[in-house]
């Protein structure tokens, strides 16, 4: 773990990573069951912006 | 397929907006994290990736909340129009519940 | 500890569970501090408590399965990376 980082720091990073991993999973799973294109295309968007942030915050913690 | 899915499919004009709507909560949540997040962090490295991530959340908010006011899912202007509209789909939630 | 562990759906559900429980313990101590009405208060209270009490069932339901270490920050936030890396795919 990165010593540079506070503990309180870290703890919040952890939060937003596991609530961002349910939002990727949700937002991947979820783009299946929508009809409408427009929806689908913001779902797309939503989870390849949490993969790239979470891949940040991880970088943050290793 | 899962019993809970095909109800909500054989709700399907309800479907998009349900899932529009979770993903709208899911944001708001975000923005509220990320902001408590900020406050705590030490690391100048780290608030500016949590600066620029919430930045990004704020506009896909943005993106989000506009797409669903156009579909007419979402009438914040309204907010009888709004009350209406949420106590249909909660009625629409407790049905799924009960049968 | 419970020895069957949880399938990564079941995970995922139970964490969503988790954190819709932490969101709702929020979201109605706000609206507890803007009412103005007795009955709402009492209402939103009652609430409250049941919020704090569906809380601690899934906590103590995901603490049991394991996935939670409270006591432990390590290994809990090893296990936190590794619920990631499964959401990115890894």
């Amino acid at each position: 773990m990165n010593d540079e980082l506070y503990q309180h720091e870290t703890l919040e990073m952890h939060e937003l990573i596991t609530f961002k991993s349910l939002c990727l999973t949700k937002a991947t799973i979820m783009q299946a069951l929508v009809t409408d294109e427009k929806l689908k295309s913001l779902m797309q968007q939503d989870a390849s912006m949490h993969d790239k942030h979470i891949n940040v915050l991880k970088s943050h913690l290793s | 397929m899962n019993p809970l899915i095909e109800k909500l499919i054989g709700v399907a004009d309800l479907s998009d907006q349900v899932i529009a709507t979770d993903i709208l909560m899911a944001a708001k949540a975000e923005i509220r994290n990320y902001a408590v997040a900020i406050t705590e962090s030490a690391s100048p490295e780290v608030r500016q990736s949590l600066t620029q991530q919430i930045e990004e959340v704020i506009h896909f908010h943005e993106q989000i909340s506009n797409y669903m006011i156009e579909k007419g899912f979402y009438h914040p202007h309204d907010v009888p129009k709004q009350l209406d509209q949420d106590m249909h789909i909660a009625q629409t939630a407790l049905n799924l519940g009960n049968n | 500890m419970e020895t069957n562990p949880l399938s990564t759906t079941d995970q995922t559900i139970a964490t969503d569970m988790l954190f819709e429980a932490k969101a709702a313990i929020k979201d109605i101590a706000t609206a507890i501090t803007e009412t103005t009405s007795k009955e709402v208060r009492d209402f939103l209270t009652k609430e409250l408590k049941d919020a704090i009490n569906q809380q601690e069932r899934i906590f103590n339901f995901l603490q049991n399965k394991g996935i939670y270490h409270a006591k432990n920050v390590k290994d809990q936030l090893d296990l936190d990376i590794e619920f990631a890396n499964r959401a990115l795919g890894e």
